[in-house]
């Protein structure tokens, strides 16, 4: 799962410390999400969707993994 | 400060605990029952301290607050408790078969047997979450 967090912080210029106080979590929670480390859950995605003033798919897209995912669950069925 | 308040009363418990061990380790003559208990005692009278100390200081609180209750600590919690049991299953079966070879049939028995109730109730509460989830 990739996202535009680091993007969307960076225009508002809101630190990761402070994103990750007002979605409760911690820093290392929000590096990890933007590293792509990290998929968040979604009731944390919808925080962070909520904290952006955003919906979920405009910050959260299905990386190249998930579409390789689908397709393998494709290729099987 | 709920969380505060639980793993303060965790720790009181580990120190009676600890107590409780060393009297006896003083009652039997045992150096080994007494060191256990007074480790128990000071790992949980350092616990307690760090406890209060983050009672006095409300940002430090938050911080550890948030680190015992925040999602991506479970998941990592929950990932590595899952490789523990994996791990822990796989060296009981390597064990009991280096017993065996060795000719110690019984303890090699008795290791399987932890082993496969270990299986057995991964199995059990796998039927039971998969229900509830």
């Amino acid at each position: 799962m990739e996202n535009n967090i680091a993007e969307l912080r960076k225009e508002r210029k809101i630190t990761q410390e402070e994103l990750a106080a007002a979605v409760s979590v911690t820093r290392q929670t929000i590096i990890s999400i933007e590293s792509g480390r990290y998929t968040a859950s979604l009731p944390l995605a919808f925080k962070i969707a909520e904290f952006f003033e955003k919906s979920i798919e405009d910050i959260f897209v299905p990386g190249k993994t998930d579409n390789e995912t689908t397709k393998n669950r494709e290729d099987i069925k | 400060m709920k969380i505060i308040k639980k793993n303060l009363i965790y720790c009181g418990i580990i120190c009676v605990l600890g107590i409780g061990i060393s009297v006896a380790g003083v009652y039997m003559e045992d150096d080994l029952l007494k060191s256990i208990g007074i480790a128990f005692i000071i790992v949980s009278l350092l616990k307690i301290a760090q406890l209060f100390i983050l009672t006095r200081n409300d940002e430090r609180r938050r911080k550890y607050e948030l680190s015992m209750t925040e999602e991506r600590i479970k998941y990592i919690a929950s990932k590595s408790s899952s490789f523990v049991f994996y791990i822990t299953v796989f060296c009981e079966v390597m064990a009991a078969l280096i017993l065996l070879i060795f000719g110690h049939a019984f303890a090699a028995g008795i290791v399987c047997y932890v082993a496969g109730a270990q299986v057995v109730l991964y199995l059990v509460l796998y039927i039971i979450f998969s229900r509830k989830y």
